[in-house]
């Protein structure tokens, strides 16, 4: 066990779950239900990128949804009107994010208050989304951005040509999954390096953080770009994936109200948190689809019961997931 | 006035501090010098400006006039972060722990920031977290932890940066009487090291143990200044701060 690095000892039961996800497409190729996972896992890492922020951070902001849809955006213009490749465009979406990521947050280092903090990201989202509805004759506004390419057939060995067309559920599946088991990866280690434990001292006082001699610039910059860094780069996924665009869609305040229900059922501040709230409201929601008109007030019941029942998410709860360890040091 | 420099400068200078809210004086031309190795006791009664003094010196507040030199320096216009890392750190009065991380991580971030390598920063962890009798508490949550056994956190985690300087805001308040001794063990040690330390105390026994210079605030101005036990023996401080009208009459 100790060849294997820190951040994955820390969470087996996690890495244990990503790995079961991923074997999905050895038990049922049925469309739908890699369809409805699929859409799970993007909303993990969106939710991921949305939690490094505010759940490790304390950066409350409420503008996320505007850094998937630049990432989304950027990448499916560029591979239409540029004619390069997803696999190259994703990046473009990623960093144009990121870029904006860090632009917002200068003015945004300014503001202490996190109702104000709240309002002003939210704001930044709005005005993101309202000028890309505007923006008819580049983005078709709400009509829709179709024509998006899938992401272009990439060539594996010993399996030939692998395609990730809307006929080829599987193999976008394992696509998107790659994309989860990279994103939570990359967070795991982030959040228990020095940085990690810095950020999450911000969180807890940065009065205090500050008198330890932290720059709260440097680390809630740096926070706030990787964060939108992964954000834009999951929209440009989702892009490639959904094949169509509209500014509610991948812009709405919807998202961001989906992103806070997954996070906060999941576990606000844990690295499971995420995927947990997501492949339970993903999932439950389509699977209340049975209960017709009444479908939104049982979702609506849903997450009240564990509000109640778990309020600091079913990632705390010790019978089902085990404790979710903060302790960065513990694991070395 | 040009600032000492080098070897000669003392540890940490305060002349003309101001700091004015809406017109109030909270902070008014304040002059203070503590000398290298030395514990200098601020006292005065509640609204004295002792703690707006502190945020001052820490960097926690902009003055409206004055200057604040850290061996010399002058690092008035200096952020809180910068301070520290330059050698001057601090505690609160009302204690500011990492609530979700452990008392070992707490401490872990300061040595971290300083720019220790991992496993250094582990052993200074261990090592100081033991100095301030922590060690049993060391895996505990910073939330779960008792009155005095924060205020034992904040003195590790305020060493954890190396400081030449150390503010310590109250450091026995609000602290069950039998943990007084212990803490009162733990400043002294850490005044044998070097460390200059400047203390804001309500209780004068434990003042007059830690420091030998007093300095008395009232309404943000310096009363007196000296010895500590003359100047807690002065009949102007008893009548304003223990309020013994008899001794200034």
């Amino acid at each position: 066990m100790r060849l294997l690095p820190a951040w994955l000892r820390a969470s087996p039961r996690l890495w244990s779950g990503v790995a079961l996800l991923g074997l999905v497409p050895l038990i049922t190729r049925d469309a739908y239900v890699l369809q409805v996972l699929s859409l799970a896992m993007i909303w993990a890492i969106f939710a991921s990128s949305w939690n490094l922020a505010v759940g490790y951070a304390g950066l409350k902001t409420f503008g996320h949804q505007a850094f998937f849809g630049i990432g989304a955006y950027v990448s499916a213009l560029s591979a239409m009107h540029g004619g390069l490749s997803p696999w190259v465009t994703m990046w473009f979406g990623a960093v144009a994010a990121a870029v904006v990521g860090a632009l917002v947050c200068l003015p945004l280092l300014r503001i202490r208050s996190l109702p104000h903090l709240a309002i002003v990201t939210l704001a930044f989202a709005e005005i993101v989304r309202i000028l890309c509805s505007n923006l008819v004759d580049l983005t078709r506004g709400e009509l829709g951005l179709a024509g998006i390419p899938p992401f272009t057939p990439l060539s594996v060995p010993g399996l030939g040509l692998v395609s990730f067309g809307p006929a080829d559920r599987a193999s976008t599946f394992v696509l998107i999954w790659s994309c989860l088991a990279a994103s939570l990866a990359f967070l795991g280690w982030l959040v228990r390096s020095r940085t990690g434990l810095i950020i999450q001292a911000i969180r807890d006082s940065q009065v205090a953080a500050e008198s330890l001699g932290v720059s709260l610039t440097r680390y809630k910059l740096f926070t706030l770009t990787i964060s939108a860094f992964l954000a834009g780069a999951v929209g440009a996924v989702y892009a490639h994936f959904v094949l169509v665009l509209t500014p509610t869609s991948a812009l709405g305040i919807a998202l961001m109200v989906q992103m806070t229900a997954i996070t906060l059922v999941g576990g606000i501040g844990t690295l499971q948190g995420p995927l947990i709230g997501s492949l339970v409201l993903t999932v439950s929601a389509e699977g209340l689809r049975m209960a017709g008109d009444h479908r939104m007030l049982a979702f609506g019941v849903l997450i009240v019961l564990v509000v109640l029942f778990a309020p600091r998410g079913l990632a705390r709860l010790d019978l089902l997931f085990g404790r979710p360890s903060q302790a960065a040091g513990a694991a070395r | 006035m040009a600032a000492n420099s080098g070897e000669d400068a003392p540890a940490l200078e305060a002349r003309g501090l101001s700091k004015v809210f809406g017109g109030v004086h909270a902070v008014d031309a304040m002059d203070l010098t503590v000398g290298r190795g030395e514990a200098v006791g601020i006292i005065g009664p509640n609204g004295a400006g002792k703690t707006t003094l502190f945020n001052l010196l820490a960097g926690s507040l902009q003055p409206t006039g004055g200057q604040v030199l850290l061996r010399g320096a002058d690092i008035t216009s200096w952020s809180a972060d910068r301070r520290c890392r330059s050698g001057l750190a601090r505690t609160f009065q009302v204690t500011l722990p990492f609530d979700d991380l452990t008392v070992f991580e707490n401490v872990l971030v300061g040595a971290l920031v300083r720019g220790e390598t991992w496993a250094a920063a582990e052993r200074l962890a261990i090592e100081l977290i033991e100095h301030v009798g922590l060690s049993h508490a060391a895996a505990r949550a910073g939330s779960q932890l008792s009155t005095g056994q924060r205020k034992r956190l904040e003195l590790a985690r305020a060493l954890s940066t190396s400081p030449s300087v150390l503010l310590l805001d109250e450091v026995t308040g609000g602290v069950d009487q039998a943990s007084v001794p212990g803490l009162i063990d733990v400043v002294r040690r850490i005044g044998q090291t070097g460390v200059s330390l400047v203390i804001i105390e309500h209780n004068m026994t434990v003042i007059q143990e830690l420091a030998t210079r007093l300095v008395f605030m009232h309404q943000g101005r310096k009363i007196a200044e000296g010895p500590a036990g003359e100047v807690a023996a002065r009949r102007d401080v008893r009548a304003l701060y223990l309020g013994e009208h008899d001794a200034a009459a």
